[in-house]
């Protein structure tokens, strides 16, 4: 038999081995938890992998840790904010602590 | 097109869209999972079917072939194309399934107080396993042993290269040209009889 021949009907006799069509569904739709189930391990190893780093780390709880930083960087905030300087009023008060000083060495001369 | 002026099995889809599927699939697109299906499962199976001898097997380690291949979807990075990639680990998952049950028969017929197997053992096993077997060169190729069976799928159904085949068989390029050549001159002798 000629190799030509012979791959031939191999290729025509394997022609009757296929999956039927609810098969390759179910096959399908197994691949498709898999793939579903992948990517929840992914995000959820992350999120362990962060807990696990912090909780390596430090001894306060993860939770307490960021609630402390949110009140922190309020608290900043409005520490800025107090001592912020408005440029107009700056102006004015520069304007009129001048004025008062003017008056008052009218005053002396 | 009649079959024989057909053109050979190569690779269903080229680098550029297996790469693609590849990372539609990394990105957990759902209708790439039914186009991985319908690219490879018929072939995965027909090349199983012939490594295994057994086509209720192959459809299981298909099976497992695939959602392998998706549980571990993202660690591929393309340094070969997804049609190698799948087809090693079925190579493997094949040649693992082949020796398992090989084993098992072996403590099947001696449970049976049968096991009086001459020194060419696989042979006797593809008998054992092939009784309804009607098809003359699948026939001829499901008494090789699983070894030969798996460079002559790889070779003349898959139509590798030897190079391509040493890869997805984990062998040298030396053993794989030693196997083609024995399962050649065994495969040459057995179709010589089936023809008669």
């Amino acid at each position: 038999m000629e190799e030509r021949e012979f791959k031939s009907k191999l290729r025509s006799e394997m022609t009757d081995f296929s999956f039927t069509t609810l098969k390759k569904k179910q096959i399908s739709n197994q691949l498709k938890v898999s793939l579903i189930r992948q990517e929840t391990k992914t995000v959820n190893s992350l999120h362990a992998r962060i807990i696990s780093f912090w909780h390596g780390t430090t001894e306060i709880p993860i939770y307490l840790g960021v609630a402390a930083l949110v009140v922190l960087f309020l608290c900043a905030g409005i520490i800025v904010n107090t001592f912020a300087v408005d440029k107009t009023d700056a102006r004015i008060m520069l304007q009129e602590s001048v004025a008062n000083q003017q008056i008052e060495g009218g005053d002396t001369l | 097109m009649s079959l024989a002026t057909k053109p050979l099995i190569k690779d269903v889809t080229s680098l550029e869209e297996s790469l693609a599927l590849v990372h539609r699939l990394q990105n957990g697109d759902q209708e790439a999972v039914n186009d991985l299906v319908a690219l490879y499962a018929d072939r995965m199976l027909r090349t199983a079917t012939l490594i295994l001898n057994d086509y209720h097997l192959a459809e299981d380690v298909v099976q497992e072939v695939l959602i392998d291949a998706i549980t571990h979807i993202r660690q591929f990075r393309g340094d070969a194309s997804l049609y190698s990639w799948i087809y090693t680990i079925l190579v493997r998952r094949c040649r693992k399934q082949g020796k398992r049950r090989y084993r098992n028969l072996l403590d099947v017929k001696s449970n049976e107080k049968l096991n009086q197997l001459p020194d060419d053992t696989p042979d006797v096993l593809e008998q054992y396993i092939l009784k309804a077997e009607h098809h003359s060169v699948r026939k001829a190729i499901s008494k090789l042993s699983l070894a030969h069976r798996e460079v002559i799928t790889l070779f003349y159904y898959e139509e590798l290269p030897l190079e391509r085949i040493s890869i997805i068989a984990n062998i040298t390029l030396g053993t794989v040209k030693s196997r083609l050549h024995r399962a050649r001159l065994k495969l040459k002798k057995l179709l010589s009889k089936e023809c008669g």
